[in-house]
């Protein structure tokens, strides 16, 4: 395994923000009404043939960047905080198969081409990977299974191909992971869920009627469940790195706008008030990239962490961005409210990243938990 | 002892206590009717409104130029827009206005976007008009919404002030001598001709009559800042885009756009340069000291109308086997939620006990509801009477000319209520979303739109940082010679 020098991940920082800047700038705006517009199909192909929809998957990371993956997730961030959550998504469920001994398949996709075009995979990450409600139950028939249940607000599933969901195991056999083929017989998935934020990243809801899985569906051994949940935690830093890449961009967008906008007899970047917003901001950036390295770096080299470390930097962090992203808005007045500039759409996205592995006060709760 | 006044750090007692001050003037009778007034509302609202609200904003996701029909003939079915046109002008009120900031709240607590969007325009347009103090306008404008209300027809105006190169500029007296503003009215034979643009404004598209404010010379804003009736489908004035918000969706935010466009003497609502120097900057703080209170109305009903949906959320949410009003972290949040709509509320009530001091009576004389009265009032003799220069002069100097520390309250305790009402509405829902976790992000929960709608009242009316300064300038600093916010800079 590699081990990735910051010299590396400087230069893949300035391909991806390259790439950034040229492929999913322009588009993002338009991809933000979505499902009033099209979910952005080609930009999956062109960040799949750049190896930036897997990234842990890079002959370089082998599946151990994280810092590489908050570096990746940042950039893309500033520019559409949305198709970062995609790529976190896709990046979870890889790791996951690629450590759950799976090797066939992993580096070009989940399901063997069905005629061109990349396959993605549906992970309903918005739910605390812990506090689950887990209403999938999976009855055992033959050398397989049929599963009943639903599971709501899933990022990903109306443009998947599969989704991968936690399933109660009749008789008391505990919880174990499946992956289900959208098209399978019994699935149903939801209308396109109309959300606040990162609308770019399509979400339904689905319902299992007596689906049958064979064997191999499950992913992983009898740990599965456990498997996933630690898993979600080494990824709470690169989740983070999003939120930071959000702020980044509403700072420079903020600081542009004030730069030029004159009103009150001066460019309002001379008026103290908003000198204290952007400075509020930039101190959140600094102590977010701080915060972001180590969650990434103690999670990449494994080494006991302090229990509710990555747990806090993600909910401080993010909940911050909430609040800085607002005054983002408010920095560029009236044109701030206005979707053409961009900067509501950041406040927007903030906010619903806020709730990615579950609510805020639930998470805020776990953390004096992990510390008896 | 040393009179409060000897002190210029200390405020009066009539500073302090706005409430207190004002309640020995408020008769039962007033406050029965505001009630009244209150409940017809909250029926409106509750019963009628809330099902058509998440739609509306849904149909304007899905088309920007998609404009509020079905809420406004809703609205006009209902008589929402005669509410509180006095009865001897032809409205449904009954010259009490104490009841609305609370309608204001109740209408916000279901659909801010209505409120704000549609509303609002049309308070804002009607509060320059009520300022003007150019009966004769405003009394035909008022005839006109009753009786198109009564045809079933809305018949709406808006108040076009911003431009894209002057917004706070626009809302600060102080500043508006240097706004870059470009519309300007030019005389002409017969009235005025009208150019240049207008931005952001409330409601532009659904407007039957615009309410325009522009100099007559760009170069002396605020001597000549005059006020003009543009009917839509004027020759010469044209709709321009719709902008597309985060959210208030079911109201426009309109581009006006005149291209020579004449406005005929009747239709000049005043023009500045007969305003007398001293009573110019009373024009603005007037309007403002209004509107303003009627945001902070409109965000303690944003901030309840999350504290609704979150309460709703956690009656029905089930975590760790109970119910999540069971559990004490949620009970804690829908408190913290409840109390900050009561503090709120509170400052909007006490401004709104300064607005009824200082600029409007809260309640007209009850006789002005007699049959008598309105036909007395209606008889063309006592309308020559009340349109005559003598009484305008005498109105003017009774509406300006009051004491200069009943309007710098009156500026504080407004702006007060606006960034109270407005921060404390984003803050709510911020808590709201961050209770309902996922499920709070689905449009159908009406809690993220609530977060969109919520953040334009921390923005518009002045920002909340222009606010700031404008309470700092007329309550902070009123006593301390020198000491100016809007100082300085280069013009």
């Amino acid at each position: 395994m590699t081990t990735i020098g910051t010299d590396e991940i400087k230069t893949i920082r300035q391909i991806v923000a390259d790439f950034a800047k040229r492929e999913i700038r322009p588009a993002a705006l338009e991809s933000d009404r979505y499902p009033f517009a099209a979910f952005n199909h080609p930009l999956m192909q062109k960040l799949a043939e750049n190896g930036f929809l897997r990234p842990t998957l890079t002959e370089e990371a082998s599946g151990a960047g994280m810092r590489m993956l908050g570096a990746v997730l940042e950039e893309i961030a500033r520019e559409d905080a949305s198709i970062a959550l995609i790529i976190l998504i896709q990046s979870i469920a890889a790791q996951l198969r690629m450590e759950s001994g799976e090797t066939t398949g992993i580096r070009q996709g989940f399901v063997e081409s069905t005629g061109g075009g990349e396959t993605l995979v549906a992970l309903p990450v918005y739910a605390d990977p812990v506090e689950r409600p887990d209403s999938v139950k999976a009855a055992t028939q033959g050398n397989g299974f049929i599963l009943n249940g639903s599971v709501s607000y899933i990022p990903c599933l109306p443009v998947a191909d599969e989704v991968i969901i936690p399933v109660v195991m009749q008789n008391g056999k505990g919880i174990r992971l499946f992956r289900v083929l959208c098209k399978a017989a019994g699935v149903t998935i939801g209308d396109p869920i109309v959300s606040l934020g990162l609308r770019a990243c399509p979400i339904a809801d689905l319902t299992l009627h007596h689906v049958s899985m064979p064997a191999d569906a499950v992913i992983g051994n009898n740990d599965g469940i456990k498997h996933y949940e630690g898993l979600c935690e080494r990824f709470r830093g690169p989740l983070t790195a999003i939120a930071l890449g959000i702020l980044k961009g509403a700072c420079a967008a903020a600081r542009r706008y004030a730069e030029e906008r004159y009103q009150g007899k001066k460019q309002i970047i001379d008026h103290d008030m908003v000198r204290m917003m952007l400075s509020n901001m930039i101190a959140w950036i600094d102590m977010g990239t701080v915060a972001v390295n180590e969650a990434c770096r103690l999670a990449d080299e494994k080494e006991p962490c302090p229990p509710s470390a990555l747990l806090s930097i993600q909910t401080l962090a993010s909940t911050a961005v909430t609040r800085a992203t607002a005054d983002g808005v408010q920095v560029l007045g009236g044109y701030g409210y206005m979707h053409e500039y961009g900067q509501e759409k950041r406040m927007r996205d903030a906010k619903q990243l806020q709730a990615v592995f579950g609510s805020v006060p639930v998470k805020r709760l776990e953390i004096l938990k992990r510390n008896p | 002892m040393r009179l409060d006044f000897d002190d210029p750090g200390l405020f009066s007692f009539e500073d302090s206590f706005a409430g207190l001050s004002h309640l020995g003037t408020i008769k039962k009778k007033a406050i029965l009717s505001a009630r009244k007034d209150f409940e017809a509302v909250r029926e409106f609202a509750q019963h009628h409104l809330r099902p058509l609200v998440l739609s509306a904003d849904l149909a304007v996701q899905k088309d920007k130029n998609a404009l509020p029909d079905d809420i406004l003939a809703l609205a006009v079915k209902h008589r929402m827009l005669s509410l509180f046109i006095p009865g001897f002008i032809g409205g449904g009120g009954s010259g009490v206005m104490y009841g609305i900031n609370p309608c204001i709240e109740e209408m916000s607590s279901v659909d801010p976007a209505f409120q704000a969007g549609v509303l609002a325009g049309h308070g804002l347009g009607m509060a320059a008009l009520t300022v003007s103090q150019n009966l004769k306008i405003f009394e035909r404008v008022a005839a006109k919404v009753v009786s198109e209300e009564r045809a079933g027809r809305p018949y709406l105006v808006d108040c076009a002030i911003t431009e894209p190169m002057a917004g706070s500029d626009v809302e600060e007296f102080d500043l508006l001598p240097h706004a870059r503003l470009v519309s300007r009215a030019g005389r002409v034979e017969g009235g005025a001709l009208i150019s240049g643009n207008k931005c952001f404004i409330s409601g532009g598209h659904t407007a039957n009559l615009h309410v325009i404010v522009a100099p007559f010379d760009l170069k002396r804003p605020a001597e000549t800042l005059s006020m003009f009736l543009v009917p839509k489908d004027s020759p010469g004035f044209n709709l321009g885009r719709i902008e597309e918000k985060m959210g208030m969706k079911a109201g426009s935010a309109s581009e006006l756009v005149f291209d020579g466009c004449f406005v005929p003497n009747e239709n000049i609502v005043y023009d500045g340069e007969d305003i007398p120097a001293a009573y110019r900057e009373r024009i603005l703080h007037s309007v403002l000291g209004m509107t303003r209170i009627a945001v902070g109305a409109m965000g303690t009903g944003v901030a309840r109308g999350a504290f609704e949906t979150a309460l709703a959320f956690a009656k029905t949410r089930l975590w760790k086997g109970k119910t999540l009003i069971h559990h004490q972290w949620a009970q804690e949040m829908l408190t913290n939620m409840l109390m900050n709509v009561y503090m709120a509320r509170a400052v909007y009530l006490e401004a709104g006990c300064v607005l009824f001091t200082a600029v409007l009576p809260g309640a007209l004389p009850a006789f002005m509801n007699a049959r008598w009265f309105e036909r007395l009032y209606q008889s063309p003799i006592a309308r020559r009477i009340r349109y005559s220069q003598r009484v305008r002069d005498a109105m003017l100097k009774g509406f300006f000319g009051k004491p200069r520390e009943d309007n710098e309250r009156l500026q504080f305790y407004s702006s007060l209520a606006k960034v109270v009402g407005s921060d404390t509405g984003m803050e709510n829902c911020h808590l709201a979303l961050e209770m309902m976790g996922e499920h709070g992000l689905r449009h159908e929960a009406g809690a993220e739109k609530l977060f969109r709608d919520i953040k334009l009242c921390q923005i518009f009316e002045g920002t909340n940082q222009l606010n700031r300064l404008h309470m700092f300038n007329h309550f902070i600093a009123r006593n301390l010679p020198g000491v100016n916010p809007f100082s300085g800079g280069r013009p």
